[in-house]
């Protein structure tokens, strides 16, 4: 595994990403931005999970480090509020001892990770640069589908008519006697479906169409 | 008394009468017949009755009548011519009336001088009588007749001792000897009177001898002093009972002489209030005071009591009874130089083997003129006691140990939390810091920042590691002036993680300006913690709102009130009567000694612990305490 934030490195990471601590007490509050901000990282604090869904959380890449045990609402509490408003940081839950049920739970919920106070500083910064780069990760492919999506978006009907045929494995002239076209009009209609989808080769269209979900094709091969 | 004079007096009358009679008859006799002879010496006889009369004018009357009478029968019947014979009779019968006058006015004389001393015989207020040899009575004198109810008639004549029943102190025949030996002798005697009362009397004896020394009689003089026998003998009853009650009572007694104690309070002029100050100011004072307290006596209680052979170690001044921790001999000054009658108080006496002595003692201080001196302390041995009760004490606390150390299980994962929460961010500060240490140009500020942070940290944890240890600290009770907010404050931080792991809110209103109150501050703070713990697990199974109020103020005079306040579901009616039981609870894993044990320890800190609930809206559980009464003096 690399350590991105081993002693050589302080500034490997980029500071782009944030971290988001929220615990109820200021002394280890205070602590874990002191480790944070140590290697580069830049952190926001919230002393409880009612602060967290009251402020305006920032759109990049980032993660919660998150006690268990929190004045309120429980950290299982939060990870589900979180969760049912779309934030999708990932969450690194710290806990006392003897709180195994509750990890078992956070984990099944979600976690990345599960760490017990108190915890090595390298476990914790291991901890939270798997959760960034995870989420840095999802926000590439969400950013990835997006672009697809909008590729997509701009074919006609008939076009995507065609692609869906044309992903689903037919040839031209199949998709011509299935949409009653010429095998002509189906080629240039796959033209511009390749242009359009920015692909140069049938096997990169299919990716895509997968990508969007399309499936219809399949269903009509299935029919003949 | 006028009987008698009468009496007297006719018999005098009879004398003057036969007298005159018989001086008559010799004058007939004299002239009528011719009878040669000095028939006029025979009016000697007339004298000599004349005499009995004990009246000089009587005998000088009489005898001046005679010789009238023996010249003129010697005219009648011779002539003056003859001067033979006749003449000589008559001058014979002259000089025999001559010299019986002069020697019966000589008696006369003598008598009246007797009769003035039998007259303050009589006079006397003792009983006076004279017995000759035998025994015999002769002389009664009327203190006599009316003490012992015979007559002086009655009496003559009759032996002495018949008489009146003489009991004697010793053998008669040794007190006859001593009589005889010295002429006199005294002692008392009982005697009967002639009601046959019987009188305590105290006899001396003068034994009367004659001209040659033969004793002839003996003159008894008597004081009644049955009265004072019997209130002697009273005195002497009351004397030996309180004797009794001093030396057999299993009440130590100290007889104490504070005449100097008051000597000095006199000289520091001061008035009541002033006194106090003064005493407080003066501890010296205090120590002379004690040393001038001098202690005249000791009965046995209190020499067993204090390990002593005799009252003489103690007869000096109460300085060597009391401990030098007295703090009672304060009051007790207070009391005396203010006028009460007595004092009471609790307070150790210094036993001979160094030996404390745990006493209650009622000290009086009597208010006749002389009361100063004669100032009496009681005192009882409450060892046993003692021991009775700080064995109960001990047990008490025993028992509120336990059930500390129970309280403290409940809440031990909280507990666990709350002490890994200044650890890992001490271990996390700590790695910090390296890291800012170790980059490439160390941030100083940071590391300062990081290593601050370790150290109060350090000190978090230290301080619940010492408020938990101080909670489960096995002490006997103490009886320390507390702050009542500052114990509230401590329990609250015990029970603080515990209540936010249920999301319980704990609002505390505590009134500015309490007075102290006077206990162990571990064993009200377990009550409080009790209280809160019971109170969050009550709601802890709840939808909002989990509130818990303590409200700790005023009630009535003299007493703190701490309210304890819930919104849970509050007691079940049924449960009420039996909620302060021991063994009883309503917890599936309780053991029903929390509650029983807080109210116990209220008790013992003379306080009182209620609930009172309307089932639905919560309970509510009010303790009240006295506020401490400083104690005024070292």
């Amino acid at each position: 595994m690399t350590r991105p934030f081993d002693e050589g490195h302080p500034q490997a990471k980029s500071s782009s990403s944030v971290v988001i601590i929220v615990d109820d007490d200021a002394g280890l509050r205070a602590s874990l931005d002191s480790l944070f901000r140590s290697v580069g990282l830049e952190t926001r604090m919230f002393g409880s999970p009612a602060e967290l869904l009251g402020g305006a959380l920032p759109d990049r890449p980032g993660c919660i480090v998150l006690d268990v045990r929190l004045p309120g609402a429980s950290g299982l509490d939060l990870q589900g509020q979180l969760t049912r408003r779309g934030i999708r940081f990932p969450i690194i839950f710290m806990t006392g001892h003897g709180d195994i049920p509750m990890s078992v739970r956070a984990m099944k919920a979600g976690a990345v990770d599960f760490l017990s106070k108190p915890f090595r500083d390298q476990d914790m910064l291991d901890a939270v640069t798997a959760a960034l780069e995870r989420d840095a990760q999802r926000r590439a492919e969400a950013a990835a589908q997006e672009d697809v999506r909008a590729q997509y978006e701009t074919l006609t009907a008939r076009e995507r008519e065609v692609m869906g045929h044309v992903t689903a494995g037919l040839m031209n002239k199949q998709v011509a006697g299935l949409i009653g076209l010429s095998e002509i009009t189906v080629k240039i209609h796959r033209g511009n479906v390749m242009r359009k989808m920015g692909v140069r080769t049938l096997a990169d269209l299919v990716r895509k169409a997968e990508a969007l979900g399309i499936s219809h094709a399949r269903k009509a091969t299935d029919q003949t | 008394m006028h009987d008698r004079a009468r009496a007297s007096s006719a018999h005098r009358a009879g004398l003057r009468f036969w007298s005159a009679a018989l001086a008559l008859a010799v004058f007939l006799v004299d002239v009528l017949t011719p009878l040669e002879g000095a028939v006029a010496v025979l009016y000697v006889v007339a004298i000599l009755l004349a005499a009995k009369t004990t009246r000089r004018n009587d005998i000088v009357f009489t005898a001046a009548g005679c010789f009238i009478l023996t010249i003129a029968a010697y005219l009648l019947s011779h002539d003056l011519h003859t001067v033979a014979s006749p003449a000589l009779r008559a001058l014979v019968s002259l000089a025999a009336i001559t010299i019986t006058t002069l020697l019966a006015l000589q008696n006369q004389a003598a008598t009246n001088d007797l009769a003035a001393q039998a007259r303050l015989l009589n006079l006397s207020h003792d009983m006076i009588f004279v017995r000759d040899r035998r025994g015999v009575i002769t002389f009664w004198n009327e203190t006599a007749e009316q003490t012992y109810g015979w007559s002086a008639a009655e009496a003559a004549g009759r032996v002495a001792d018949e008489l009146l029943q003489t009991a004697y102190p010793d053998q008669r025949e040794i007190i006859e000897a001593t009589l005889l030996g010295t002429g006199r002798w005294e002692g008392r005697v009982e005697q009967r009177t002639k009601t046959g009362a019987t009188l305590a009397v105290d006899t001396r004896w003068a034994l009367q001898r004659d001209h040659i020394g033969k004793p002839v009689g003996v003159l008894e003089t008597h004081t009644d002093v049955t009265d004072r026998v019997a209130a002697h003998t009273a005195l002497v009853q009351s004397e030996r009972r309180y004797r009794r009650m001093f030396d057999a009572s299993r009440i130590g007694v100290v007889e104490e002489d504070w005449s100097g104690v008051r000597a000095a309070l006199k000289s520091l002029d001061t008035d009541g209030a002033g006194l106090r100050d003064h005493l407080a100011g003066n501890p010296g004072f205090v120590r002379q005071a004690r040393m001038l307290a001098k202690i005249t006596d000791v009965n046995p209680a209190l020499q067993k009591m204090v390990g002593a052979s005799s009252p003489s170690v103690f007869i000096e001044s109460v300085d060597r009874l009391l401990d030098q921790n007295d703090r009672s001999f304060v009051g007790a000054l207070i009391a005396f130089a203010e006028g009460e009658p007595f004092y009471e108080g609790e307070t150790e006496l210094a036993g001979l083997d160094g030996r404390k002595i745990p006493v209650l003692f009622t000290i009086t201080f009597p208010a006749e003129p002389d009361g100063d001196r004669n100032v009496l302390a009681f005192v009882v041995d409450i060892t046993e006691r003692r021991q009775s009760q700080d064995a109960l004490l001990a047990a008490q606390a025993e028992l509120a140990h336990a059930a500390r150390v129970a309280t403290l299980g409940e809440l031990t994962a909280s507990i666990a939390h709350e002490v890994n929460q200044p650890l890992a961010a001490i271990v996390t500060s700590g790695e910090a810091g390296l890291r800012w240490l170790r980059r490439d140009v160390p941030d100083l500020t940071e590391i300062a920042a990081a290593i601050d942070r370790i150290v109060a940290q350090g000190r978090r944890a230290s301080e619940i590691v010492t408020r938990i240890r101080a909670f489960l600290k096995k002490t006997p009770a103490q009886q320390d002036m507390l702050d009542i907010a500052e114990i509230v404050e401590e329990a609250a931080l015990l029970v603080a993680r515990e209540l936010s792991k249920d999301s319980i809110t704990l609002a505390i209103e505590t009134e500015p300006g309490l007075p102290p109150v006077r206990g162990d501050r571990i064993q009200l703070q377990q009550v409080l913690v009790n209280l809160v713990v019971n109170a969050g697990q009550a709601m802890s199974g709840q939808s909002e709102p989990r509130i818990i109020t303590l409200h700790v103020g005023v009630a009535g005079r003299g007493n703190l009130a701490i309210t304890v306040k819930d919104t849970g579901p509050g007691i079940a009616p049924q449960d009420m009567p039996r909620l302060f039981d021991p063994f009883f609870t309503t917890k599936h894993d309780g053991m029903g000694m929390g509650l029983a044990i807080c109210r116990t320890t209220l008790e013992a800190h003379g306080g009182q612990l209620t609930a009172e609930s309307l089932p639905g809206s919560g309970a509510t559980f009010r303790l009240t305490l006295p506020f401490g009464q400083e104690l005024a003096l070292p």
